[in-house]
């Protein structure tokens, strides 16, 4: 019965419960104020969870943080919120800041943002008004469902890897570009490029090398370009041209 | 002092003797089982107002009473909790009669502290009041528990921690599910028993008789003049008459077992509870500590039995007398009488009541000085009866 318990505050001494059962150490502060020992002091169990046999989560307070603790009035058991608010910890500037590199968020409004900001810096957002919803790596990369569906994904000069996946796709009703500051790889098995119009490769130097060039058609004599128009040699009747190139 | 060739009576105040007759004051010195600090309540001749003027009587001033039969006394410290002139004698000054409470002077010593212990409850206890010079401080009556853990007194007096965070879970095997007691007598010796050692085991018990006509010194101290006889009033402990106990086990499923006050202190055959009650009604519940942490020791059921059998601690004592006899100071709380109760109208023309005599614990004394006389009143208490079967209604009454 509730009345047999008093909520007070505690600082959180051990996050590493030995049990791994979510406990934490805790220190009621002033009530166990002068305790030397921190092995004396109690350990609190979540007051409440979401979760059973089959559904868990893990949700630590911080270290050293000042949480909420219920403790039976006999001091025998000990059971802990959540952290108490403090008027100056709490501060949206800091968010608002955050958000400001990525650069799509339209609204970064206060009322409307719903977010959490972890120790190592990540920040979980989602604008409630509109939508946008994304999570903002401590580094600056981030990735963004924007409020009108597109998917962002910002590296922020970090790594972008696909690894080990049994097919990768990229369907698009519009184009899609691949533009890089340094080269282009592509490396397969068989790599083929098909353009159902037309196919364009645009370069200041472009060399076909590894093995064998395979090129199918009749040359068409137009007057200039490297190619000859003549299958056969008319002074020796042999044959000059062909489709294969080897040596490359 | 000795007064009238009869009583001893010595005040200090400040270790120094208040030189006054003794007829200039009245007094009630208490103490109880149920209450840590043995108490007074004093008025004191102040017409002229000028121990007042002089603050003799300021709150937290040291004072020492001696009080009892001239050769037979006890001594004790107090303190001033309390002090007023309530009314005023003569419109030349403010002096009257001072209205005075003190209370034991260990209450004056207690500091709130932020403390965790990882002991046994008795151990604690011992260490806790060893620093206090009671009377009996080289041989503490404290008796041994078996509820080694964590405790915790955060910021509470060592007074609130015993009281409220170690003795409601307090057990020993060996004590019978007996509840504890904490408390000081006034004799100013400190006590932390079980009602086995205060009664059950104890042998020696103090004779008061109770008789018309008896013909011995009406100034015996073993005459009792008067006899009050009254139980516990139903509404008061019908709760602990059968008990619903619960707690839930580690997987989060309900236990529930059902006890009741006959099974405390567990004496099977030990006699008859003067109580009428329907053991199939439930009548109260007590929810023990949860096993939702992982504490697998065994000590943490001694706390919940602890939990059990202080819940009943105030119920247990449901028979009473109070008894009005000659001041007589060995008569305090925790000791053990054995009354010789008479009544001529008994059956068996013995004379001697079977429903009222026999062994009861004091739970509360009171000793009081009037001026000129003395006398002290006593409220004690038991558990069973030892009556003949003949009696009619010896069938209907609980049995243990």
């Amino acid at each position: 019965m509730l009345e047999n318990y008093t909520l007070v505050t505690a600082k959180v001494i051990t996050i590493n419960d030995p049990q791994k059962k979510r406990r934490v150490q805790i220190q009621p502060l002033p009530e166990l104020k002068d305790v030397v020992n921190n092995s004396d002091l109690p350990w609190a169990i979540p007051f409440s969870t979401y979760g059973s046999a089959s559904i868990m989560e893990n949700n630590l307070p911080e270290l050293n943080s000042l949480i909420r603790v219920l403790v039976r009035k006999d001091w025998k058991r000990f059971y802990y919120l959540n952290n108490r608010f403090f008027y100056n910890i709490f501060n949206y500037t800091t968010i608002q800041n955050k958000l400001n590199s990525v650069t799509e968020l339209t609204n970064k409004d206060y009322q409307n943002m719903q977010f959490r900001l972890y120790k190592d810096g990540g920040l979980e957002f989602h604008n409630t008004q509109n939508g946008d919803h994304g999570y903002l790596h401590k580094s600056g990369s981030y990735t963004l469902f924007d409020n009108g569906g597109n998917i962002i994904t910002n590296a922020n000069g970090k790594n972008l890897s696909v690894d080990n996946a049994n097919t990768i796709s990229f369907t698009s009703t519009g184009n899609t570009e691949i533009t890089s500051n340094a080269g282009v790889f592509v490396t397969g098995a068989v790599v083929e490029i098909e353009g159902t119009t037309s196919a364009t490769i645009d370069s200041p130097s472009v060399t076909i090398t590894g093995g064998t060039l395979n090129t199918n058609g009749v040359v068409v004599p137009t007057g200039s370009g490297p190619y000859c128009g003549l299958p056969f040699c008319p002074i020796l009747g042999i044959p000059q041209s062909g489709n294969v190139v080897t040596g490359t | 002092m000795v007064f009238y060739d009869r009583y001893e009576i010595e005040l200090k105040v400040d270790n120094t003797l208040v030189d006054v007759p003794a007829a200039n004051y009245t007094f009630t010195i208490k103490d109880s089982i149920y209450e840590l600090y043995p108490r007074v309540i004093m008025s004191f001749d102040d017409s002229s107002g000028l121990y007042n003027e002089y603050l003799a009587f300021v709150n937290g001033t040291k004072f020492d009473i001696k009080f009892g039969n001239k050769d037979d006394f006890i001594t004790c410290p107090f303190i001033i909790n309390k002090n007023s002139i309530p009314q005023q004698r003569t419109q030349i000054s403010f002096g009257g009669a001072t209205e005075i409470e003190l209370v034991h002077e260990y209450y004056y010593y207690q500091k709130k502290q932020a403390l965790a212990f990882n002991d046994e409850i008795s151990n604690i206890i011992r260490r806790k009041i060893s620093t206090f010079p009671f009377h009996n401080a080289s041989t503490l009556d404290i008796d041994t528990t078996y509820n080694k853990g964590y405790w915790y007194q955060p910021l509470i007096t060592d007074a609130e921690f015993i009281s409220n965070m170690l003795l409601p879970f307090a057990f020993s095997s060996n004590s019978l599910q007996s509840p504890f007691y904490f408390f000081i007598d006034i004799n100013n010796d400190i006590h932390f028993s079980s009602l086995k050692s205060l009664f059950i085991d104890k042998k020696e018990s103090i004779e008061l008789i109770h008789k018309q006509g008896l013909e011995t010194d009406a100034l015996a101290l073993n005459r009792i003049l008067y006899i009050n006889t009254y139980q516990s009033a139903m509404r008061d402990i019908k709760g602990t008459y059968n008990r619903l106990v619960t707690k839930f086990d580690k997987d989060g499923n309900l236990e529930d077992e059902q006890d009741s006050l006959v099974d405390y202190p567990n004496l099977p055959n030990s006699g008859l509870v003067p109580l009428r009650f329907d053991s199939s009604l439930l009548t109260g519940n007590i929810e023990l500590l949860d096993e939702d942490i992982n504490n697998t020791s065994s000590l943490e059921k001694n706390d919940n039995m602890g939990i059990k059998i202080f819940a009943m601690r105030d119920s247990i004592l449901l028979d009473k007398v109070l008894i009005t006899c000659n001041l007589n100071t060995n008569l305090r709380a925790g000791k053990k009488i054995k009354a010789s109760i008479y009544n001529k109208e008994n059956s068996d023309k013995t004379d001697l009541s079977y429903r009222y005599s026999g062994e009861y614990l004091i739970e509360t004394s009171y000793h009081k000085w009037f001026g000129r006389t003395a006398s002290t009143v006593l409220v004690c208490g038991r558990q069973s009866i030892t009556i003949p079967s003949n009696y009619k209604n010896a069938k209907t009454i609980s049995s243990k």
